[in-house]
């Protein structure tokens, strides 16, 4: 899921993420949304989701539009905001059989069955 | 995992470290995979106290996850778990069976940004390591994906067990001994697939060495611990 894709960096890099997201097969899924467990993923100070890389990988898999350029002044409130957050993070393009690949090095990490092997 | 029958581990052979971690952890516990599902379902008390008392929403790596056991507890505490372990039949098993966000990856090497999680696990995954420097190395990594103020539990099998701890009135003084249950610091212990294990593989139990014992009908294992 996105989510996860967020924090990954390719092993042994200095800045070798986002990866590139290369798609053979993916769903959606759909899962319960929780706003504060959603709002908390673009909490300050505590943020964890990079927000930059997170636009940067809707627009390569051609989602650009699906969230706003920055993350709004009152998100917690923001239910449409929250819920949009929640479907990418979460839901759609879960992929199952592809390739993310490193923008540092190019390294080709596979994705089988929804399973990515970062060896 | 009480040890039974182990020996101790050969100094040559310890002193190949990510060799002998590849052939006596990772393509045993592939070969294994599936038995060990089968009676590794329990989650440990303390490390589900610990997930419990993490805030809801707080991104979680399961550092080892193994088969996968911590997801029920992490989901019920709405916490964003994701596993990795790098055995990947037991990643299989804890994406499908156990629907964890799970992928393979070296503790060692983790594919992960700084500073990226909450919270970090690293249940029964030290007493695997075969050297200081690369039990160390486990430690930095772990720390070096929590953010400022994160927390990591590690849960490893010590040694020294504490003194008259499975004797009730005993008597004995509550201090640290070196239990005899172990050979030595560094051991290989039996795991014993039985035979009548569904799902097995003749390949990966011939990659890790698995040996056949007919009287027990079972093939053994030979898992390094530290």
């Amino acid at each position: 899921q996105l989510l996860t894709h967020n924090m990954l960096m390719a092993p042994g890099t200095k800045n070798g993420f986002p990866l590139a997201i290369e798609v053979e097969k993916m769903e959606t899924v759909e899962s319960e949304f929780r706003s504060e467990f959603t709002a908390r993923m673009v909490q300050k100070p505590v943020t964890q989701v990079e927000y930059g890389a997170l636009l940067q990988t809707l627009a390569g898999l051609g989602m650009d539009g699906t969230l706003p350029p920055a993350v709004p002044d009152s998100y917690e409130s923001n239910e449409e905001f929250l819920r949009a957050l929640h479907h990418v993070l979460m839901e759609a393009r879960r992929v199952i059989d592809g390739t993310l690949v490193c923008p540092e090095t190019g390294k080709r990490f596979p994705i089988k069955d929804g399973i990515p092997s970062m060896l | 995992m009480p040890p039974k029958d182990n020996v101790e581990c050969p100094a040559s052979l310890l002193a190949s470290q990510a060799a002998l971690e590849e052939q006596h952890v990772r393509r045993v516990y592939d070969a294994i995979a599936w038995q060990w599902h089968g009676t590794r379902y329990k989650a440990w008390p303390r490390v589900v106290e610990f997930v419990r008392s993490l805030p809801h929403g707080s991104l979680v790596a399961d550092l080892g996850c193994g088969n996968g056991k911590l997801a029920p507890a992490c989901a019920e505490s709405g916490l964003a778990a994701v596993g990795c372990d790098f055995s990947s039949e037991l990643v299989r098993i804890a994406a499908r069976e156990m629907r964890m966000e799970a992928l393979v990856a070296d503790c060692l090497a983790l594919p992960y940004r700084d500073a990226s999680f909450d919270a970090a696990l690293s249940i029964a995954v030290l007493h695997h390591i075969s050297s200081v420097e690369r039990r160390r190395a486990l430690v930095s990594e772990t720390m070096r994906v929590l953010r400022a103020g994160g927390v990591a539990l590690f849960y490893a099998w010590a040694l020294e067990q504490q003194e008259g701890v499975s004797n009730h009135g005993a008597g004995g003084s509550g201090g640290l001994r070196r239990t005899k249950r172990f050979a030595a610091r560094d051991v290989l212990v039996p795991f014993h697939q039985r035979d009548s294990t569904p799902r097995r593989s003749a390949e990966l139990e011939a990659a890790a060495g698995g040996v056949h014992v007919p009287d027990k009908r079972a093939t053994v294992f030979q898992r390094y611990c530290h």
